[in-house]
């Protein structure tokens, strides 16, 4: 058998995209995994620019440079003691995520709910602080792991459901918008709290040593969304990596997958680069659309999307909301009707 | 029922040996892979041995081209540049040959790269090249492979797979809900054919972190014995190579290693390292796995346990498998195999999957190595010392992490 590039003749999705001198079509045939949306039912948004959807959307696009910090939220209890900033973070925004949803906290634990944990940086303090110092202790070690972070949140409320944590950037947090409705679908959870975490004030050197990787400045936070069953229509979600050449057909087999014939009325980029950020606004402009909803002045990471839905997810009409990480190019279609 | 999924191929790296034949005849046979670890300095910890891959293939001929290999994978791969440079990801390229291989996909793979999805679970990601970066050593490169999701990105690079690519971390379980993922990428038609597993590799980070914990014992590895007192890391790699029913049937490929029936996965919610004492997720996580496969727990003939020879872990696990198999449970065998191989963290519950699937195949099920003394708090069959000739038609395999993570697979024959 050959790996074939062009594409089989049994695929039921993907776009067949003619590029460069137009002798020669390169079809990538991607197919979007839809599932039945969810409704947002809460947020919680904790970033370097304040607490809530006003203060990120506030953000001066012309803000800092560098590193934008968020402060270390005050969790009191002899638990938290040991936590690091990432746990704490993690535990703020879920708190708010589930006031925001008018639930009672008391009323989260058990099976029915499920956790998801997104993030690129949430475990690298820990990390390196462990790797540094050889004196270290506990205080360190089990806090090392990413899995500690939603642990903590599981802990604060009991939680006992499915459970996933995803690594990667804010294409991750796009797959786990795919998997928390799938668990919603298959009626394995009442409700998923979709979380993210960024921190990286304490190893900001070494992410100074890998601005290629994204856009700057770096903005920490921490987010989360209680998400429930009820949305409208069909989530659509799809992905593909792309180098070189291949980044113009991929980005436009993507939301070809994911559009199909929709008509988002919001659309948040997350593209990252050059490359990614034209291509897209080539294959949107292909189908007449544009990017409606300004990025974000900074680089979330794994929050993006998340704040990206929060700010989008309200209105009557649907959503695109795209993301990049490293060569990894997302979007994620969101219809109408989807906050609640 | 949900679509069936097929595991239609399998590759391993592991202290016990280094493709599916030693491996499984180093199972059966009672192989131990614990060593004193001679990679990086260990004499100043209270535990200096480990499971530890001595000379894997990948290193000792070069990255990409290990010697006397059958040079053919999927892509072009040596074209494709530098080869990985973290350890973790040259056991995922070494598995992924073999997982090709067995696969039938030695020349090519029968889905075009878009179709073709890459999920890794891993409890340290690419750690090992962490302890550089922090170094100051290596450029960009360097610290991107020093991310959770690097090895990930390197065998997708490898493979030349475009497709959906997600780096799983739920610690030691991480192995269990890569699988799990990449069956359901594959039955919502994100993908054609998925590669899917665990790696993680011994490093002075986790060694000096679980000696700080005082998790390790310097004794043996005695899973579910009385006298059992902690475990020992070790290290590897586990791949399999997942498509659905009909596409396997569509392209004639035969040699398929049976089935990826259900998964389930559940969060403690109790503690961040240590399992919840009554077990309660990972009672969930095997009661949504059964769910998923549609199966009763009387269907299940063969449990492979996380074993890891703490002394909770064993106990919580013996309590929640009787309280799963009810009356059964002392007629089901449970076998550990983390005195064969040390925690190899997140591949752990890829290689047992494996070893599940294997067992099906050849009709035996390794032994628990070290068992000598039974514990009234672990009082089921746990196949001790000796392998046993049973052909599991129907497998369960448990795994618990830091975080609380609880995971469950499923596996049936084909």
């Amino acid at each position: 058998m050959t790996p074939s590039h062009e594409a089989p003749a049994t695929v039921d999705g993907g776009e067949a995209v003619r590029v460069g001198d137009g002798r020669r079509a390169i079809r990538i045939p991607v197919t979007a995994a839809r599932v039945p949306a969810p409704r947002v039912a809460g947020v919680g948004l904790l970033t370097g620019w304040g607490e809530g959807r006003a203060a990120f959307e506030g953000a001066h696009p012309n803000g800092p440079r560098g590193l934008v910090p968020v402060p270390t939220p005050a969790l009191v209890g002899e638990r938290f003691r040991r936590a690091t900033r990432e746990c704490l973070l993690a535990v703020a925004a879920a708190r708010a995520a589930v006031a925001d949803a008018g639930l009672d906290p008391a009323s989260i634990g058990g099976e029915r709910t499920a956790i998801l944990y997104v993030s690129a940086t949430g475990y690298a303090a820990a990390n390196r602080a462990f790797l540094e110092d050889e004196g270290s202790t506990t205080l360190h070690f089990p806090y090392t792991s990413p899995s500690a972070v939603p642990a903590e949140v599981t802990i604060e409320m009991g939680i006992r459901g499915p459970y996933v944590n995803l690594m990667g950037g804010a294409t991750a947090a796009l797959q786990g918008f795919w998997y928390g409705a799938r668990w919603l679908t298959g009626g394995l959870a009442d409700r998923v709290l979709l979380v993210a975490v960024e921190a990286t004030h304490e190893v900001r050197d070494l992410f100074d040593r890998a601005r290629r990787l994204y856009r700057g400045p770096l903005v920490e936070g921490a987010a989360c969304l209680v998400l429930v069953p009820g949305g409208a229509g069909d989530l659509r979600w799809a992905s593909g990596l792309a180098s070189g050449g291949s980044v113009g057909p991929t980005v436009d087999a993507v939301l070809g997958a994911v559009l199909r014939g929709s008509r988002p009325a919001h659309i948040a980029s997350g593209a990252s680069g050059a490359r990614f950020r034209e291509a897209e606004r080539q294959a949107l402009a292909r189908r007449r659309l544009e990017v409606t909803v300004r990025k974000e002045p900074g680089e979330p990471l794994a929050l993006a999307p998340l704040a990206a839905m929060a700010r989008v997810a309200r209105p009557a009409a649907g959503s695109l909301v795209t993301a990049t990480w490293k060569n990894d190019y997302g979007a994620l279609c969101w219809p109408r009707g989807s906050r609640g | 029922m949900r679509e069936p999924v097929l595991v239609t191929g399998a590759g391993v790296v592991t202290p016990i040996g280094q493709d599916l034949d030693s491996f499984w005849a180093g199972l059966v046979t009672g192989v131990s892979g614990i060593s004193e670890i001679e990679r990086f300095s260990v004499q100043d910890l209270r535990v200096t041995r480990g499971g530890e891959v001595k000379k894997p293939r990948a290193e000792s001929s070069g990255p990409g081209a290990p010697a006397g290999h059958r040079e053919k994978p999927a892509r072009a791969v040596a074209a494709r540049g530098a080869p990985p440079a973290s350890r973790a990801s040259r056991f995922l390229v070494q598995a992924a040959r073999e997982a090709l291989d067995t696969a039938g996909c030695r020349d090519g793979l029968p889905a075009p790269p878009a179709r073709i999805g890459v999920v890794i679970g891993t409890a340290l990601g690419g750690i090992d090249e962490a302890e550089h970066a922090v170094r100051g050593e290596g450029g960009l490169r360097r610290l991107a492979g020093a991310l959770y999701d690097g090895p990930t990105q390197d065998l997708a690079r490898w493979l030349g797979a475009t497709g959906p690519v997600l780096s799983v971390s739920t610690a030691c379980a991480s192995g269990a809900t890569a699988l799990g993922m990449g069956a359901d990428l594959l039955r919502d038609g994100r993908a054609d054919l998925v590669v899917a597993g665990g790696v993680d590799v011994l490093c002075r980070f986790v060694q000096r972190g679980f000696n700080v914990l005082r998790s390790l014992t310097r004794d043996l590895v005695r899973p579910f014995d009385r006298r059992r007192n902690g475990l020992l890391l070790g290290e590897g790699a586990g791949l399999v190579v997942l498509e659905r029913r009909r596409d396997v049937a569509a392209r004639g490929h035969r040699n398929v290693f049976g089935c990826l029936l259900g998964h389930g996965s559940a969060a403690d919610g109790v503690h961040v390292t240590a399992p919840d004492p009554d077990g309660r997720g990972l009672e969930v996580a095997i009661r949504l796995a059964l769910q998923e496969a549609d199966l009763s727990p009387a269907a299940l003939e063969f449990v492979s346990a996380h074993g890891t020879g703490t002394p909770a872990n064993d106990r919580v696990e013996t309590e929640v498998l009787k309280r799963v198999l009810g009356r059964r449970a002392t007629a089901v065998p449970v076998n550990s195999i983390k005195a064969h191989l040390g925690h190899t963290m997140g591949a752990a519950a890829t290689l047992e999957a494996i070893m599940c699937l294997l067992a099906g195949r050849h009709g035996l099920i390794p032994p628990t190595l070290n068992y000598g003394e039974a514990d009234p708090q672990c009082d089921l069959d746990y196949v001790p010392n000796a392998a046993r000739r049973l052909q599991p038609r129907v497998s369960l395999s448990t795994s618990l992490g830091f975080g609380g993570c609880n995971a469950a697979l499923v596996l049936g024959m084909p």
